[in-house]
């Protein structure tokens, strides 16, 4: 089977058009509210691969504003493929990338600020593992400066969950660790403090691996759907509608795929106000899925998008075990959402004019990229 | 007879240590790009984090045997390429010491080499660089020395190799996205990066402009110096001075003189970017108020010891202003296009004392043929005792003891000329326009004729009043005996002076004197 060309996946780019660009729209719009005089310009976070089209697409969109010196420089993105850094700066110039394993940098030990500062040593000697040590903690030093973010988009093209990692895996953790520093004060382009009450995040995430250990299974299960059934009565009816009538256990056992869709959604939800955040209700999670060739077969993806807000007050402002009702409250709003709504298909939206209104306007980002790079002729 | 030889252990040393700065480590691997026919090349600092460093190019590449060849010997004993089939566009070939690649080591530990030849299969090999390599080889010197026998000219000569590190080669079945070859230094020494990105939080740091053009414009020929502007910039400025690339235009330098040559880099088909923006030599002089002396470096071909040399260029004085950086001021040597170390403020160790002068000048020297013999290893600096060395500077100190300096003193004194009549036709019409504006409708000042008979005559002033004009006689400059710095204000005095006492009594003259004066001054 010839290479999936993910660029001109056109499924995709109804996602990125269709999906996310409205989001941040509308996360660009709340920004400028906050400050009429000089706001500051959207901080975006990305596992953009190469092509940064997301990224593209926004700027063509004037989402995102490069500075006066025309670079990306309010855009973050990791790559661990050190080929894939300098071909994305390629295209967008003055981005800051992070050429490391997001997971494995984010996850380091807990060490002191003072760790993380690049600094010359006095007591190790300059070897290949001290210098790797201390650029990675040094990439986590300025990827936690670079907080707060005002979209996040864990666009990271894998499973959430890897059968050798222990529950919750690296990536649950990973993302707790965001929703923490998401809460960091941090510094404008227009060098005016801010501290976010709210963000967007986008997630994107393989369905299965479908030889998921049963301590996860357990897990989406019992705690991501059962609990849910056993404290809102009013979920019985949706969720039957959605399992065809199966018990939690029967769900995943027969249509691995549909409960795995309304499970992960929910953990997300549950990982935000654990972590003092809370998504928004009013939209809730919005989820599309579409399945993608792959070489021995087919792979489905699921996108998740949504708004999450700050808890109010915020932790350090509330009494040991105080709860936050309108967090609870939308939490409830936001899982009742997920239970009532079909997962969107997009291969279904994707036909007709809207195939060919992408079509063009693939061709058009493409033209637009050109703009900052264009590949020299062989 | 006895023979002195140098160890094997000092040369090994250098794998780890050879040039000044990571551009100097940079243009080596842009000389290799040049002589593998690369049409572009592209540096990517991974700016504003430093992680990684990267350098690619559209050239040759390397086949797998040609990389495990180097690996296993070949690197410090490459001969220049002058047997090889002639390059594209006519290149010259700049040819290497061979350390090329390994240079890059002065600032990482290891790093990644992919190549997809013109000619054979795609490879990736990581190279990595023993860690303390120095000690290594002062305390493990017999497991890393060897016996080796190597051609060197159709000769077979034996020798020792140094192991300085290993590497781990992987052929490449797959689609290679480019041809050419591709470096990644990604075990970057942290002091770089830490050097880089603390250079950009400096006071004085400016973002660089996407277009290098602007960056030299706006930011560069502003600016005092490099070292205020930061390690990035000197990164952009040393590679742009130093790789064979373009100017910005013909005429980057006045009067056309680097018009040839720049045609000639243009016709070499080589272009350098640095994160994305397509470098040019940093040099644009323009728009000089007090204008450029250009003088061509041209002694045509010489012989020295039996050697050919042969050398040409320029020199450009920025007449009555400072160069901007200072970097730019002094002389830069080129060989085969690239250039040598900086431009040497000192002017080749001229001998003279030309003062704030030498802070307008700058010129760069073609050599085309010779010199390389002069080279030290660091390829960055000269033998200044290496005779090819010494012809070339004896004829650059002779222009610039002959042409160019009194030129610029030449112009020096125009110029002041100029000045000194430019402030006399200012102050007269101040003068003019003080007594206009108190009641004298038309004022004629003139020069009393000088009296070579009485010499205290000709410092008198004196004024009259016909109908509605007041001609006002002031004496000459040069005769009035006071400092030279008060003589168009003493004879300002005396013309207002004089016109005051041509009312009618002592206190309207006092009054009127002490008006004029006052104004006078004001406007002075």
């Amino acid at each position: 089977m010839p290479h999936f060309a993910f660029e001109d996946c056109l499924l995709k780019h109804y996602i990125r058009k269709e999906v996310w660009l409205p989001f941040c729209r509308e996360r660009l719009r709340k920004i400028r509210a906050t400050s009429s005089r000089n706001p500051r310009r959207m901080r975006y976070f990305t596992f953009c691969a190469v092509g940064a089209l997301d990224v593209l697409l926004l700027d063509r969109e004037r989402v995102l504003r490069r500075s006066n010196n025309d670079e990306f420089d309010t855009v973050f993105f990791f790559d661990k493929d050190r080929e894939a850094i300098i071909e994305t700066q390629k295209r967008i110039p003055g981005a800051n990338g992070f050429p490391g394993d997001f997971a494995r940098v984010v996850m380091q030990a807990d060490v002191g600020d003072d760790e993380l500062a690049l600094r010359v040593l006095t007591d190790e000697r300059d070897t290949h593992e001290v210098r790797e040590k201390q650029m990675q903690r040094a990439q986590l030093g300025d990827f936690i400066e670079s907080f707060p973010f005002d979209v996040v988009n864990l666009d990271v093209e894998q499973y959430l969950y890897r059968p050798k990692e222990q529950l919750p895996g690296i990536l649950t953790n990973a993302i707790r660790k965001i929703f923490k520093w998401q809460k960091r004060d941090g510094l404008g382009s227009n060098k005016k403090p801010f501290t976010l009450d709210e963000f967007t995040l986008m997630f994107t995430t393989r369905v299965g691996p479908a030889d998921l250990p049963d301590e996860y299974i357990s897990y989406l299960r019992d705690h991501c759907i059962e609990k849910n059934l056993v404290e809102f009565q009013e979920l019985t009816i949706p969720f039957q509608k959605k399992s065809g009538g199966r018990a939690p256990a029967d769900f995943f056992a027969n249509d691995f795929d549909g409960a795995f869709t309304l499970a992960v959604p929910k953990s997300l939800s549950e990982l935000a106000l654990e972590q003092d955040w809370y998504i928004d209700d009013v939209k809730g999670i919005l989820v599309f899925q579409f399945d993608r060739p792959f070489a021995d077969g087919t792979y489905r993806m699921l996108h998740m998008v949504m708004s999450i807000s700050r808890q109010q007050p915020p932790e350090e402002k509330r009494a040991p075990g105080q709860k936050v009702q309108a967090a609870l409250s939308a939490h409830k709003n936001t899982i009742v959402k997920l239970f009532e709504a079909d997962v969107i298909s997009v291969e279904a939206l994707v036909q007709g004019a809207m195939e060919v209104a992408l079509k063009t306007d693939l061709q058009e980002l493409f033209k637009h990229r050109e703009r900052y790079y264009k590949p020299a002729a062989e | 007879m006895p023979k002195i030889r140098v160890h094997e252990r000092a040369l090994a040393h250098l794998s780890r240590g050879l040039y000044r700065s990571p551009a100097s480590a940079l243009r080596e691997l842009v000389s290799n790009a040049w002589d593998a026919n690369a049409t572009r090349v592209e540096i990517n600092t991974n700016y504003p984090k430093f992680y990684q460093l990267s350098i690619q190019d559209n050239g040759d590449g390397f086949t797998a045997d040609d990389f495990e060849s180097l690996m296993s010997g070949g690197i410090g004993n490459s001969q220049k390429r002058t047997n090889d089939q002639p390059l594209r566009y006519s290149r010259p070939t700049i040819g290497r010491l061979g350390i090329g690649m390994l240079g890059i080591a002065q600032i990482c530990g290891s790093f990644v080499v992919t190549s997809n030849p013109k000619i054979g299969k795609p490879f990736r090999a990581r190279v990595n660089l023993y860690d303390l390599a120095k000690e290594k080889m002062d305390e493990k010197y017999s497991e890393l020395v060897h016996d080796a026998t190597t051609t060197l000219e159709g000769e077979q000569i034996s020798g020792k190799i140094v192991d300085v590190g290993t590497y781990d080669f992987e052929k490449l079945n797959g689609e290679t996205p480019f041809k050419g070859t591709l470096i990644i230094v990604d075990d970057v020494a942290p002091i770089f990066t830490l050097t880089f990105q603390e250079s950009l939080k400096l006071g004085e740091f400016k973002d660089m402009p996407r277009e290098w053009r602007q960056a030299v414009v706006r930011v560069l020929n502003k600016a005092p110096s490099l070292q205020v502007l930061g390690d990035y910039w000197r990164l952009a400025w040393e590679l742009s001075a130093a790789c064979p690339i373009p100017y910005f235009a013909n005429d980057a330098l006045p009067k056309g003189i680097v018009r040839e040559r720049n045609a000639a880099l243009e016709s070499y088909n080589f272009a350098l970017h640095l994160d994305g923006r397509q470098l040019f030599k940093p040099v644009l002089l323009r728009e000089n108020p007090g204008g450029y002396t250009t003088t061509h470096i041209n002694p045509g071909p010489q012989t020295v010891y039996g050697k050919d040399l042969d050398f040409g260029g320029y020199i450009v004085v920025q007449e009555g202003l400072q160069l901007k950086p200072d970097e730019l001021r002094g002389i830069l040597i080129r060989i085969k296009n690239v250039g040598i170390g900086y431009y040497d403020q000192s002017m080749l160790d001229y001998r003279f004392n030309e003062g704030p002068r030498t802070r307008w000048l700058t010129g760069e020297v073609y050599v085309e043929k010779g010199l390389e013999d002069a080279l030290n290893v660091d390829r960055d600096s000269f033998n200044r005792f290496h005779p090819e060395f010494r012809v070339l500077q004896t004829y650059v100190h002779e222009v610039l003891r002959n042409e160019v300096f009194p030129a610029v003193y030449k112009n020096i004194d125009a110029r002041s000329k100029e000045r000194k009549s430019k402030v006399a036709t200012k102050r007269n019409a101040t003068v003019r326009s003080v007594l206009q504006e108190h009641g004298n409708r038309n004022v004629r000042i003139v020069r009393r004729a000088r009296d070579e008979e009485d010499e205290m005559k000709s410092t008198y002033s004196s004024a009259h009043r016909s109908r509605d004009t007041v001609e006002v006689v002031v004496p000459n400059e040069e005769d009035l005996p006071t400092g030279k710095a008060s003589r168009q204000l003493a004879r300002a005095i005396l013309a207002i002076f004089e016109v005051a006492l041509l009312e009618s009594d002592r206190s309207t003259q006092r009054k009127k004197f002490s008006e004029l004066l006052l104004d006078l001054l004001k406007r002075w």
